[in-house]
């Protein structure tokens, strides 16, 4: 017997469900899996009983909480799809909006994170939740796989003042950290597994695959803490809040 | 299990007590029933026992009563169990126990992975009771997860059958324990020692509920029993979580290290050497001495000081046990009390001192002077020299800064008829392992003395060249005379204590007695007066001027002025004329102990000596390093530290700390954080791996609070541990002021173990009262502090956090403190005002308990306004 899929989306841009749609082995997926319930595709509009529970988007309203419960009520797994169902996502850069991990509501049983979440991970997990076997994540830094750590110079520069390099050029030569050029990168409080898309394009980390440990604001702040940061990023939320915000921080607003 | 009832039974009686037949005693339901009654109640009396036992008559009582004899007893009113009593009782648990189906050999395999906790309530001889009900706690405790069993003492620190504990944990296959009792500060060793070989030390937590909570909450008994409980839950929890952590043991080395080779080194390596120690005596300047080998006289000893030093001396080089380098600096250390490895750099001299025969045919050669140092600059010497006749070694030296200018001529070392002269000779690295370190590296001098006029040729001099004067090898010959023309002065000026205030001592009054004796015997005619200004007196707890003498004026104003070419000291308006002015400086700590510090791993008190209570181990300060300390005061404290070390070096072994960090080399990215935040620099990668140098590390957990994966962790007060602990108090709900029912702001603070924890205990131990909604974690350091326990902190309902850690010099990390603030000041930047006004961070010394109750009462009255107004 096939097992049963469901996929849902709560506040969100679609892109995770885009990334699955286009996904390699997405014929595959579909040949593989019962699809309950996925408004992309099909017709159903009740939710229904199933296996494996995707659930893409944060939670910023509260009628959205009623259908997690009943999501999680009728599945046997549920997996936060994307950096919003795990952290809050990009909506935690609002100070109207609330933007929950779903996770703050019901239990969950795994994370899929990235914005939107890299297809070879994405695939994989895939793959590994029809196999009805756990997922495995990365449990080290992004420095772990970075094309541009080169010799481990370990020496960052203390002063650091841009968000971005200058000019963006992917066929740029750059040999070596943005850190040590001052340019922020997030990549030391960021979970490895997106294959560094970014940074191969010329852009440092914005840290959208979220933390490994607990907390990504915590993280950024410990790690920052060690360099000196302009007076004007020391103040930017993006840097501290573009994919997740502290609930204490969430509770101030 | 008939077997085990056995073994543990006759393990108490021997073979002889063994024999009691108490399979025979338990058989009737009835016994076994009183046996409860009384181990639940304690002591009972008769009818109360026919009443529980729902019994009519007192016959069927008296028999079981009798049967029962070995294991009760009796006082005037009611009946108790004695030690066999409660042993059965125990015994009989057990059985319910393996009769219920718990597995007990398996238990006992299963030890590592299961949690069996034994909680240990010390009643601290009443001062427990006195504040808290002790059965309530009991109770509450009984009830937490995994507890098994729950143990009351009245002093457990003075308890002499360990024996008894040890049989309770193995009985009831106890791995854990939480002591809940005094600080962990003053008794954890003692603790350890009780449960040495039966539990390990990291499996052994404690409960701080004496200083932390009934010395300081008396006024509030019931919120100091919730706290207690609460106190003990989260011990209960971090001990849960710890992992087994592997112990070592360093192989002592019978050597030590000394710093310094002034007259406290010189001694306290004599005392050592002569106990059997090797000591390696190393010196930065080319020649043994310090500064007393420039002093002309040691107060009141007679003999000029540079005769008795070239004795000890002398003594010095003769000792087999003794190695001598000069022109030495330490470069690096890593190792731990015990077993420590010093990289020195011995400096190059231009002189090989084995062939140099001290004929000084090369400084008659030179041709290039430049001033002497060693006569603090009164007079020049040659850029190769010899410091001064008595140095050690006896050899020419050529300063390091000199040598270009010597490469140029090298007349000298074509001249030297013993070719011990190289101009191109080469920093010697040189490796030493010792078991202890000393710092013996003295002070420096007072010498910012622009407002004073200093001028020697226009005889204002300091204190040290008068020395030189004085001196019957120094410039003068030992004539006290004016420098300006070279005649013996009419009327000398002594002005005491130039200098900033916080380094006064007594050391400059004997000083100025030592000056006066010396005039009265060379020049007896000439008139002296000491100028004392009285504003430094208020900040001196003792003097020696005696303010009857004529001689000496204690003044409120002072001021030299020269007029038609006359010196004059004016004091309050008056005129002093003189020909000579001294001016008696003060010694400031010594400038390179801020760089050593970071080497040698010692703290500073506030004014900048080295602390007498550095806290880490294997370091000590001998002389004037610990402040301006006088010959006799420098001689006693090389002597105390002799001894503290030949106690510290007569074990074979130690037992390394536990505490220190572990890697997952899987959750590693090798993104390089930690090694940038050691402030040991014991952490490096090598070949795609983060290796730590357990010698070099100490186990700040700087590292762990930084690390963004957690990859690398603290094998005690781990993360999880830490952020379990925050969990477990944050479920303490403090008792609402029934006049205004407002609610009453809770406060987290993490208090680093060397200050900030042990300033709270001190705040117990003098028993000044602070808000019982103030919780304290200990952490290793403040620079341990995560901002996740923060964040976490206010997450679950923490009105307040703070972080309390040592003073900046004299942080026992090097740097935590710094480390913290500028968390702190980012979390404020982006958290806004919330932060401001509920995050904060203090510096305490250890002693300050009172400044302790200050600051966090005065947090707490601000929070409740904060609320006040939020509300």
């Amino acid at each position: 017997m096939k097992p049963k899929f469901l996929i849902a989306t709560l506040s969100s841009c679609s892109g995770c469900i885009g990334t699955i749609l286009a996904l390699d082995i997405f014929e595959e997926f579909l040949e593989r899996v019962e699809l309950v319930y996925f408004p992309f595709l099909i017709d159903e509009t009740e939710i229904q009983d199933t296996d494996i529970a995707l659930i893409e988007g944060c939670v910023s309203e509260g009628k959205q909480v009623d259908v997690l419960k009943e999501i999680r009520s009728k599945s046997k797994k549920v997996i936060a799809l994307g950096t919003c169902a795990s952290f809050g996502g990009i909506l935690s850069l609002s100070t109207e909006k609330d933007a929950s991990p779903i996770a703050d509501y019901i239990e969950i049983d795994g994370i899929i994170p990235g914005c939107p979440p890299p297809p070879k991970l994405l695939g994989n997990c895939l793959i590994k939740l029809l196999e009805n076997k756990d997922l495995e994540l990365p449990e080290n830094n992004l420095c772990a796989n970075c094309p541009l750590r080169g010799e481990l110079e370990l020496k960052f520069r203390d002063q650091i003042n841009d968000l971005f390099p200058e000019e963006i050029n992917q066929n740029d030569e750059r040999t070596h950290c943005f850190l040590r050029d001052g340019i922020l990168c997030l990549g030391p409080v960021t979970r490895n597994g997106c294959e560094c898309r970014c940074i191969e394009f010329g852009m440092p980390c914005e840290g959208c695959m979220g933390p490994v440990g607990e907390d990504f604001t915590s993280n950024t702040i410990n790690f920052l803490s060690m360099l000196r940061l302009s007076k004007e990023l020391r103040k930017y939320e993006g840097i501290f809040f573009r994919f997740a915000k502290p609930k204490i921080r969430r509770r101030l607003e | 299990m008939f077997s085990i009832i056995c073994k543990i039974y006759l393990k108490e009686h021997g073979e002889e007590g063994g024999l009691l037949d108490i399979y025979g005693i338990l058989a009737h339901p009835l016994r076994q029933k009183i046996l409860e009654i009384l181990d639940k109640e304690g002591y009972v009396s008769y009818s109360d026992l026919m009443d529980k036992l729902g019994l009519e008559t007192t016959g069927q009582l008296n028999f079981h009563l009798k049967k029962l004899e070995n294991l009760i007893s009796k006082d005037k009113k009611s009946y108790y169990l004695t030690e066999d009593g409660k042993r059965i009782i125990q015994i009989m648990e057990l059985n319910r126990r393996v009769l219920a189906g718990e597995d007990l050999e398996s238990l006992e395999m299963r030890k590592s992975e299961i949690n069996r906790v034994g909680v240990i309530i010390c009643d601290c001889n009443t001062e427990i009771s006195s504040v808290i009900e002790i059965a309530a706690l009991n109770n509450y405790v009984k009830k937490i997860p995994s507890v098994v069993s729950v143990k009351i003492f009245d002093t457990l620190c003075q308890e002499k059958n360990l024996k008894k504990i040890a049989d309770w944990c193995k009985d009831n296959f106890l791995n854990k324990i939480v002591i809940a009792a005094c600080s962990p500060k003053s008794h954890r060793v003692i603790f350890e020692r009780i449960f040495e070989g039966v539990i390990d030390h990291p499996n052994i937590e404690i409960a701080n509920i004496r200083e932390q909570c009934c010395w300081v909450h008396h006024a509030y008994p019931r919120d100091a029993l919730k706290k207690a409980q609460i106190l003990i839950e989260a011990a209960v929890e971090r001990v849960k979580m710890q992992k087994a952590v592997q112990v070592k043991r360093v192989e002592v080395r019978k050597s030590v290290a000394i710093l310094g080779g002034g007259i406290a080194g010189m001694t306290l390596a004599l005392n050592l050497a002569r106990a059997g120690i090797k000591v390696y005596l190393i010196e930065k300047s080319p020649t043994l001495g310090g500064k007393v080998a420039r002093w002309s006289k040691i107060y009141r000893m007679g003999d000029c000081s540079i005769c008795f030093l070239s004795e000890l001396i002398g003594e010095l080089v003769k000792e087999e046990n003794i190695t001598i380098y000069t022109n030495t600096e330490i470069e690096n250390v890593s190792g731990e009390v015990g077993n420590f490895t010093l990289n020195l750099i011995k400096k190059p001299r231009f002189v090989d001192v084995t062939k140099c025969t001290g004929c000084k045919q090369c400084t008659y050669l030179c041709q290039i002077e430049k001033s002497n140092q060693y006569e603090f600059n009164l007079t020049n010497r040659k850029l190769i020299y010899i410091p001064f006749t008595q140095a050690y070694p006896y050899a020419a030296v050529i300063d390091e800064e000199d040598i270009d200018t010597c490469r140029q001529c090298r007349i000298c070392e074509r001249a030297c008829s013993n070719a011990a002269i190289n101009l191109d000779q080469k920093p010697e690295k040189i490796q030493i392992k010792v078991g202890a370190k000393v710092l013996a590296v003295g002070t420096n001098l007072f010498s910012e003395l622009k407002r004073y006029n200093y001028n020697p040729q226009k005889d204002i001099i300091i204190s040290p060249e008068f020395e030189r004067m004085l001196s019957a090898d120094g410039p003068t010959e030992g004539n006290i005379v004016k420098l300006s023309n070279g005649e013996p002065p009419i009327s000398i000026g002594i002005i005491q204590d130039v200098g900033a205030s916080q380094y006064l001592s007594k050391f400059g009054d004997f000083v100025a007695l030592k000056y006066l004796d010396a005039i009265n015997e060379k020049l007896p005619f000439c008139k002296v007066d000491i100028f004392y200004p009285l504003s430094k007196l208020k900040e001196k707890d003792e003097f020696l001027l005696n303010p009857m003498d004529k001689r000496v004026h204690y003044v409120k104003e002072l001021e030299i002025k020269e007029i038609n070419g006359q010196k004059f000291v004016i004091a309050d308006g008056k005129k002093y004329p003189t020909d000579l002015i001294i001016l008696n400086i003060n010694v400031v700590p010594n400038k390179d102990l801020k760089e050593l510090r970071k080497v040698l791993d010692f703290t500073l008190n506030d004014i900048g000596f080295m602390s007498e209570e550095t806290l880490a181990s294997g370091v000590y300060g001998a002389g004037s390093v610990l402040g301006a300390l006088d010959y006799s005061s420098t001689v006693a404290s090389a002597n105390n530290v002799a001894l503290q070390i030949i106690s510290l070096l007569s074990h074979e072994y130690l037992r390394a700390e536990s505490s220190g960090i572990e890697i997952t080399h899987e959750k590693c990215g090798l993104c390089g954080l930690c090694a940038m935040a050691c402030p040991y620099n014991a952490i490096v990668i090598e070949s795609d791996k983060v290796i730590v140098d357990k010698f070099k590390c100490k186990g700040c957990g700087t590292c762990a609070s930084i690390c963004p994966t957690k990859a690398i962790e603290m094998n005690i007060d781990s993360t999880e541990q830490i952020l379990k602990t925050i969990e477990t108090l944050s479920k303490f709900k403090p008792m609402r002021d029934p006049a205004t029912n407002a609610p009453s702001p809770k406060i987290i603070a993490f208090c680093c173990q060397s200050c900030g924890y042990a300033a709270a205990d001190e705040c117990g131990l003098k028993k000044i009262p602070y808000n019982p909604n103030i919780f304290i974690v200990q952490v290793p350091c403040t620079g341990r502090v995560d901002t996740l326990f923060i964040l976490r902190a206010f997450e679950l309902g923490f009105d307040g956090v703070m972080v309390i850690g040592c003073k900046r010099e004299s942080c026992r990390y090097l740097d935590g403190v710094e480390k913290v603030k500028r968390k702190i000041s980012l979390i404020r930047d982006i958290f806004g005002s919330f932060a401001r006004n509920r995050l904060k961070r203090a510096s305490l010394s250890a002693v300050e308990g009172n400044k302790f109750a200050e600051i966090v009462n005065d947090f707490y009255v601000e929070l409740e306004e904060e609320i006040k107004n939020e509300a």
